[in-house]
């Protein structure tokens, strides 16, 4: 009988169908991109590192970075449109000087998959440096107010 | 999960039924040139499987079905239901509810002895259904995870969702005493179209079960209970 290789091939498929190869989430997938942001100097507009450089989000215990770098990605709060960190340059040492930056944006969810749900996409809308009469960051430029990937800087921090 | 499992054990039993039955079918071929007096008749029934999965899961619905046999070997068979079924993982909490109708054809290819009426059927349906889609809330996907304050409440309801689906159909159905029936039928489901959120999935669709992502197919089972309502003998 013919009928039964079709009826077989349909019971073939039914086995395979019902495994559920989308409940685990591949880490592959890029996640919920970070604020990507580049010190450069305030005279000559170079690429310039930040020395002893400490980051910690205002009102957490845990610090986020030590060390020194030209460029940093920092995660921005998904719980709040607004994120406020403490930069700290020279960081244990008799220069040290700690200034407080706010991050002001707007929060898109974007669906992805039943396994890994949500990520935020942000738009930013300004950046404040609280003002301390000896600031070490100068000043500071939106470069891309869209925050989707990780591919290129979106802040310009000049110091 | 538990469902799962307990879906494959029941494929294997009835894959073992099914193969006895058409083999011995085979052997036993009888030259039924001898006209009986056969029932035709409207049969109603429900889809117990329903029941059985809101024990198992977190679900609730409902199915009916009904035939009218039209030939000897031919049903024209409707099915309609409501379904509502939560979808949890660690990433979001949602819900899946609306109601669903399919319509098609049984042909029943089993060789009755007489006075038996069992079925051993192929069918097909064409399917659809109306429904609606809650998030109650979700974990943003973030591997920093420094700001983390858990899931994010932010309730959606994302209503007018419909989708169109065929289904194939294998299934048999026992008569157990005078026009009472009992069956299994497992079911391949393919989407045609769909219309889902923009910024959400369909991931589970009434009448069509889990949908599984970057494919149309999907499957079902039902377990029958009908009645026959006699009305006419040929």
């Amino acid at each position: 009988m013919d009928i039964l290789k079709y009826l077989k091939v349909i019971l073939v498929l039914f086995i395979v169908t019902s495994c559920e190869p989308d409940d685990i989430c591949l880490s592959s997938y890029p996640d919920t991109p970070n604020l990507i942001i580049k010190f450069v100097d305030y005279d000559s507009g170079e690429r310039k590192s930040v020395n002893k450089l400490r980051i910690k989000g205002t009102n957490l215990n845990e610090v986020f970075f030590t060390g020194t770098t030209d460029s940093i990605a920092i995660p921005l709060n998904n719980y709040n449109n607004t994120s406020s960190f403490s930069f700290t340059n020279n960081f244990d040492e008799s220069n040290e000087n700690e200034d407080l930056i706010y991050f002001d944006y707007q929060r898109n969810n974007i669906y992805i998959s039943k396994a890994c749900g949500y990520i935020m996409e942000y738009e930013l809308n300004n950046i404040v440096v609280e003002s301390d009469n000896n600031n070490w960051i100068k000043s500071s430029e939106i470069h891309k107010g869209l925050i989707k990937n990780e591919i290129s800087h979106h802040v310009k921090v000049y110091h | 999960m538990k469902f799962l499992i307990m879906l494959r054990y029941i494929i294997s039993f009835f894959i073992l039924i099914f193969n006895n039955y058409i083999f011995s079918q085979e052997e036993i071929l009888v030259a039924d040139s001898l006209k009986i007096k056969q029932k035709y008749g409207i049969r109603i029934g429900i889809d117990l499987s329903k029941q059985i999965r809101m024990i198992t899961e977190d679900y609730s619905g409902i199915a009916l079905y009904g035939d009218i046999r039209i030939k000897e070997r031919l049903f024209i068979v409707t099915e309609l239901g409501n379904d509502s079924k939560s979808i949890n993982n660690d990433n979001l909490n949602s819900k899946f509810s609306g109601n669903y109708l399919k319509a098609g054809i049984n042909y029943n290819f089993y060789n009755n002895i007489p006075p038996l009426e069992n079925e051993i059927y192929f069918g097909f349906r064409l399917a659809t259904n109306k429904f609606k889609s809650e998030l109650y809330d979700y974990l943003v996907y973030d591997f920093d995870k420094y700001w983390d304050e858990g899931r994010i409440t932010d309730y959606q309801e994302f209503d007018n969702l419909s989708a169109n689906w065929i289904e194939i159909v294998l299934g048999f159905n026992a008569k157990v005493s005078n026009n009472f029936f009992m069956g299994i039928s497992l079911r391949l489901n393919r989407i045609v179209s769909q219309k889902s959120p923009s910024n959400f999935g369909n991931l589970y669709m009434p009448g069509f079960n889990q949908v599984t992502e970057n494919n149309n197919f999907g499957t079902g089972l039902t377990y029958n209970l009908i009645y026959r309502i006699p009305l006419i003998k040929k």
